[in-house]
Order: C-alpha cells, then structure tokens, then sequence
C-alpha cells in the first residue's frame, strides 16, 4: 500500500529531507558512541537518489523555461511585467512547501508534548487515587 | 500439472511455518505454492488455510502435498483465515503470503536472518508486481519501484519501514500470538499489526533483496475494491493508534505526512489545481500534475536498471500518474468518509 501523492506532496520533501540528514544522523550516533545500523552503502544508495532527484528537478526546471514563456506560465498568476517570475515562482513553491512540512512535522511534536503531559497526569492522579 | 523438482525438496529444512489463506484462488494457488516448495530453504510447513472455497482451491493444494485446513465457516477476510491456522502453528517463525503471489526463490533464506536481533518480530520485502499489462497494473509497477527503491528503505534507515506488507511478510510467532493474531478491527490488518509492534517497542525490518511478486488488479473492478480497502483501512488505523502513534520516533511524522498528503494535497491536486487553471485561464498550471515525473522517474529507473526493466518502466510511467490520481480520489472519499461522516466501512473485499 502506497499512501498519499508518492512523488508529490510534503511527503517528497519529507523523504529528501529524511535522506539527505541520513550521514548526519549516523554522525551523531557515533559521536556519542552509539551503534549506527545503516550501512554506508545504504546510505550512499538513498543519497544518490535523492541528489539525482534535485537534479533532475532542476533540469526539468531549466527545460521547461526553454519550452513555456515567462508570460504564458504566470499569467493570471502574477501582475504583468512582474519579473524576475519564474524564480519567485520555484522560490515560492519550494518555501510553501517546506514551510507547509515544518507546520506538520512541529504539529506533531506538539501533539506529542501533549499526549505525554496528559498520560503522567493521568498517572499521577491513578496513584492519588490508589493512596 | 507441474510437479515439485526433487533436487529442492533436500533444501535445510528451517524453523518456519507458511501460511497461505485462500478462498477462491483454484487458479493462482499453484504457482505460490510451487515458488515455495522450489525455496532455496525448506519452511517446516506449509498450511493453505481454505477459507470454504467453492472451486477446486483445496484440491489443487492437496496435490502438491500441503497441509489443508478448513475453517467451519468462512472467516469473511484474509486476517481471519490467517488468525484462524495460527493456533495450529509450532514453529517460532511464520510467514503469511497470498495466493496470488509467488516469492523469488531465495526469499525465505534472505527474510530469516534480520530475526538474528531479538527485539525484530517482523520481515517484510520488496514487492514488484507479477504482470504489467494494463493501465492498473503499469501504474502499480511503477509505484511499487519508487517506493521500494526510495521511500522504503528511507524507512528502514531510521528503523520504521510503516508497513510489513500483508501479501509476504515474516514474523516471530509468540510476538504475533500476543497480539492476537491479525486483527479484523481496521480493513488493513498488516498496517494494525506493523503499528502495534512498534508501539510496544518492538522492531521491523525491510529486507529489499527478498522480493515477491504478487498479481495486481489489472481492471477498474478489481482496483477499485483493492483501493477501497486500503484507503478506508489507513484512515482507520490512523485514527486506531493516534495516540500511540506519537510515541515512535520517525513513524509519527512519516505516518503524518502521509496523512495530510492523502488528504489536503490530494484536495489540492484534485480540486484547487483544475479550479485555479480554469478560474485563471491558464492551462500550463496543469503541468503541476506531472511536473514532478523526474522526482518520481529517478527513483524507479535506478530500481528498473538493478532488474534489466529499463523498457518496461519507461513504458509504464505515463500510467502511475493516471493512477496516483485515481489513488487520490479514493483516499480524500475513505477520509470523508471515515472521519467526517464517521461512516465506516468494514466489508472485506477482494481486489487481488
């Protein structure tokens, strides 16, 4: 079962981003002396991937302003002679995106902060009640 | 009739059980059966549970020298069957696989050793479909490259692939018992029981080099119960472990952001994007539905380039987005469903 836009969505940022702070990950782990299980191979395996991802983000990017005007991809979009469109444009996507996955991944932590306050209280009065 | 070549049947015989549920498969059951009587490791047993097939499911069985067993009644899902031959299970390992799936020959003999670390109670692996013939399955092939060559093993990196797929998957048997088998409460029982593993502390592993390769729906009939079922059974697994979901590190925030592209992109993709493109007048925002085919390329040719499938990948993309946005459609209705109308739906069916 594959969940979601694969490819699309958050979740494409989410597992870019997860692989690209891989090695910084396992950096860290053997810093405090802890055992790394992922194998370089693997990693290096999920980094070339996600490298040949931006890339060929990129170049699909740079064949798409030979092919589409300027003018035809942000009309309605943006106001007339608004330039430079197209960067503003990829820069906007990519900061909606990236700041859409920071609100959901910091929701979550929240969430989380919540479940774990509300369970020791909840702990907390079982124990008074007990006594 | 193909017969079971003698030379595999001296395999090293190992500690695990087979579970196959079936229930009307007299026309696939063979070839599961003969991929695993033809394993490089030998399972102690193989049980087909025959889940009160009207067709000749058990004979088939029979005749390739396999336990048989027949539940009084029909358990009404895969979970149930499966549950139902656990009790008769001995060894400390079993595996569930459908009867529509085969397994590459060595798969068994790669799944077993992620058991070797104690705290590991399930082994799951790639899946790549048996036929890419029409539209459905084309799409298929090319979603399950890109998930197991990139998303999955993501997953597995930071120890929580989300899900040890139903069709072929491992387990430790006294870890499954405790659970209480597959659970029938959600409509996908191996994303429950892949959850509650981790919830309690145990682990999962992705083993990409054992591979299965399951048959797909290859028509709208077919997909369309199979995506039913998942759709409906994600939300409500999502909405089962909420609260115990928040405790397992990376799963919560993969499982989260699945959760909001199901729902909110798959909104945006279906709705905001044709509605803007036509309030606007401009066509070329509808480039947004393919505009990331070299994010999704990348990943699927390196895995079609590790199996000499160059052609057929290449051939299939064009119908993994006509059917990521058929998957789209089915996951915004399961969560309107499910969580807005609180309409559940809990009627299993099969779409392969």
């Amino acid at each position: 079962m594959t969940v979601g836009l694969p490819g699309a969505g958050i979740g494409g940022l989410f597992y870019l981003a997860s692989t690209i702070l891989l090695p910084l990950r396992s950096l860290v782990k053997r810093l405090r002396g802890q055992q790394d299980g992922v194998p370089w191979r693997d990693q290096a395996h999920s980094l070339a991937i996600a490298v040949g991802i931006i890339g060929a983000l990129w170049m699909a990017g740079w064949l798409l302003s030979l092919v589409v005007p300027d003018e035809s991809l942000t009309r309605g979009v943006m106001p007339d002679g608004a330039v430079p469109a197209r960067s503003v444009l990829s820069v906007a996507t990519l900061a909606v995106g990236i700041g859409t996955l920071l609100l959901v991944l910091l929701a979550v932590e929240v969430a989380r902060v919540v479940h774990v306050w509300s369970s020791v209280r909840q702990l907390d009065r079982s124990g008074q009640d007990s006594l | 009739m193909r017969s079971v070549p003698t030379s595999e049947r001296r395999a090293r015989v190992v500690p695990l059980t087979v579970l196959v549920p079936a229930y009307n498969e007299g026309t696939s059951i063979e070839d599961t059966l003969l991929s695993l009587l033809t394993q490089s490791v030998a399972p102690a047993e193989i049980v087909v549970i025959d889940d009160c097939s009207t067709d000749d499911t058990a004979a088939v069985a029979e005749r390739l020298g396999v336990t048989v067993i027949r539940p009084p009644r029909n358990t009404g899902s895969k979970a149930g069957a499966q549950t139902f031959a656990l009790s008769q299970v001995t060894t400390p390992y079993v595996m569930a696989i459908d009867a529509d799936t085969t397994l590459a020959s060595d798969a068994i003999e790669r799944l077993l050793p992620a058991f070797e670390d104690p705290d590991v109670v399930a082994a799951c692996g790639s899946v790549i479909p048996r036929r890419v013939r029409s539209i459905w399955e084309r799409g298929r092939y090319v979603e399950y490259l890109f998930a197991f060559t990139f998303y999955k093993r993501v997953q597995e990196a930071y120890g929580a692939p989300l899900i040890a797929s139903g069709c072929f998957s491992m387990y430790r048997a006294d870890a499954l018992r405790s659970m209480g088998g597959w659970r029938t409460r959600t409509l996908a029982e191996d994303m429950d029981l892949t959850w509650s593993f981790y919830e309690v502390g145990w682990k999962v592993r992705f083993i990409p080099e054992a591979v299965s390769y399951p048959l797909e729906p290859h028509n709208w009939h077919f997909l369309s119960k199979q995506l039913k079922r998942w759709s409906h059974g994600f939300v409500q697994n999502v909405r089962l472990h909420r609260r115990e979901l928040l405790t397992v590190s990376f799963l919560r925030h993969a499982v989260a952001v699945a959760f909001w592209d199901a729902v909110v992109a798959a909104a945006a993709y279906l709705v905001v994007l044709p509605i803007l493109a036509f309030a606007l007048g401009n066509p070329w925002l509808l480039l947004g539905y393919v505009i990331d085919l070299p994010a999704v390329a990348v990943p699927v040719l390196v895995g079609a380039a590790k199996r000499r499938e160059l052609r057929p990948a290449l051939y299939s993309l064009p119908a993994f987005f006509v059917l990521r946005t058929v998957n789209a459609m089915f996951f915004l209705k399961a969560t309107w469903l499910e969580l807005v109308m609180n309409r559940s739906f809990n009627t299993y069916e099969k779409g392969h």
